[in-house]
């Protein structure tokens, strides 16, 4: 698959990692070109990892080169706000099959659902991750909602 | 009318004050600290520091009580971020936005949002109007049926000049809210009006009748803007 990685910080450069190990082709795309020079060597010098310096704060993907041959799209930036329009221009402009967004805020994730983009909350992950390594069943309380805090 | 408005730049800041001189309560939210504090001096204290694109930023601000949430700031995702909370979450009455830029107008209405302000066409729509001699330009859309609000000065060879408005073959569904004359008084016309050159008409008229509508007023086609 053709996938295309928005943002560059730990988790972008994980999802990334993690997908052209299984033969996908990964292009990471970043705005601050000191970030992508930052991208570990070990994985921007493989074959199937391009690397693209483009601003998407304003929705704009059409800078990206190769984006009409995605399949799969994932806005991993820190922001909720970029990742949601930027989610929304791969999904609705772009027609792209699957499209993922990092949201933290949960009921702003919610709201992007209904278009068929799939949200995912680091957050919410590590805290499920944590309670099961205690021991601990966090579903009905508020302690899920504070945590992305 | 409860309204919240999310962004204290200079558009927010001068929309809340209009807000509140027509007797609407409102609420003023926005990330940075500096914009907020200026906001204050001007509007009083119905300003919040938060980042509206978070749920529980919004539900402080009262969203559960509010008519309308008004996304005005500069950023395109926030501001969409903002439709999607308090049009799909918190099912507020009225929402509308900013769009910076024109390519993410389409997602904006998608999301759900009752009315846009496309920033970049309007700014070009004035800008050609003003660079022009016989200027025409957008200002608003009215509604979601393609109503817009145009404003247009009469050349003084016009076909139209010095004669009445109930003369002029003007389109179908066409308003003409406001004449302003030369020297800028503005008076409602009726169809007994004469116009003169150096007059500017503000109309509504349907989007697909600006071109008549230009004719007729002043012997030259609408210029279209490239959205």
């Amino acid at each position: 698959m053709n996938i295309i990685v928005a943002g560059q910080d730990r988790l972008a450069v994980a999802v990334a990692d993690i997908l052209s190990s299984s033969g996908h082709n990964v292009r990471i795309v970043e705005n601050d070109h000191a970030h992508l020079e930052s991208i570990p060597d070990y994985l921007s010098q493989r074959p199937n990892v391009s690397l693209t310096e483009a601003d998407l704060s304003h929705g704009d993907t059409s800078s990206i080169s190769g984006v009409d041959e995605c399949d799969m799209f994932i806005a991993a930036t820190r922001s909720d706000a970029v990742n949601g329009l930027v989610a929304m221009q791969a999904k609705i402009a772009r027609q792209i099959d699957d499209v993922i967004a990092v949201i933290v805020d949960t009921r702003l994730a919610s709201t992007y659902e209904p278009f068929g983009i799939k949200t995912l909350n680091p957050d919410a992950a590590i805290l499920g991750s944590v309670s099961t390594m205690l021991g601990i069943d966090t579903t009905g309380t508020n302690q899920e909602q504070d945590q992305t805090d | 009318m409860y309204v919240i408005i999310a962004g204290a730049g200079a558009i927010g800041t001068r929309f809340a004050s209009a807000q509140i001189n027509a007797g609407n309560e409102v609420v003023v939210v926005d990330i940075d600290e500096v914009p907020i504090r200026k906001a204050q001096t001007t509007l009083g204290n119905v300003t919040i520091v938060g980042d509206a694109t978070r749920s529980e930023t919004l539900v402080n601000c009262g969203i559960e009580r509010a008519d309308a949430v008004i996304a005005l700031t500069g950023d395109d995702g926030t501001n969409l971020a903002v439709c999607q909370l308090a049009k799909q979450e918190f099912n507020v009455d009225t929402v509308a936005a900013i769009v910076n830029y024109s390519h993410n107008a389409e997602i904006f209405l998608r999301a759900g949002a009752d009315d846009i302000v496309n920033r970049t066409d309007i700014t070009l729509a004035n800008l050609t109007g003003t660079l022009l001699q016989h200027p025409m330009a957008e200002l608003m859309n009215i509604n979601n049926r393609n109503d817009k609000l145009v404003t247009m000065r009469i050349p003084a060879d016009a076909p139209s000049v010095g004669r009445q408005i109930g003369e002029l073959a003007l389109p179908y569904g066409l308003i003409i809210a406001i004449v302003i004359s030369e020297t800028g008084e503005p008076s409602v016309p009726t169809e007994s009006t004469v116009l003169n050159g150096g007059e500017e008409v503000i109309s509504s008229c349907p989007q697909e009748s600006l071109d008549e509508l230009a004719y007729a007023l002043t012997g030259r086609g609408w210029i279209t803007v490239a959205t």
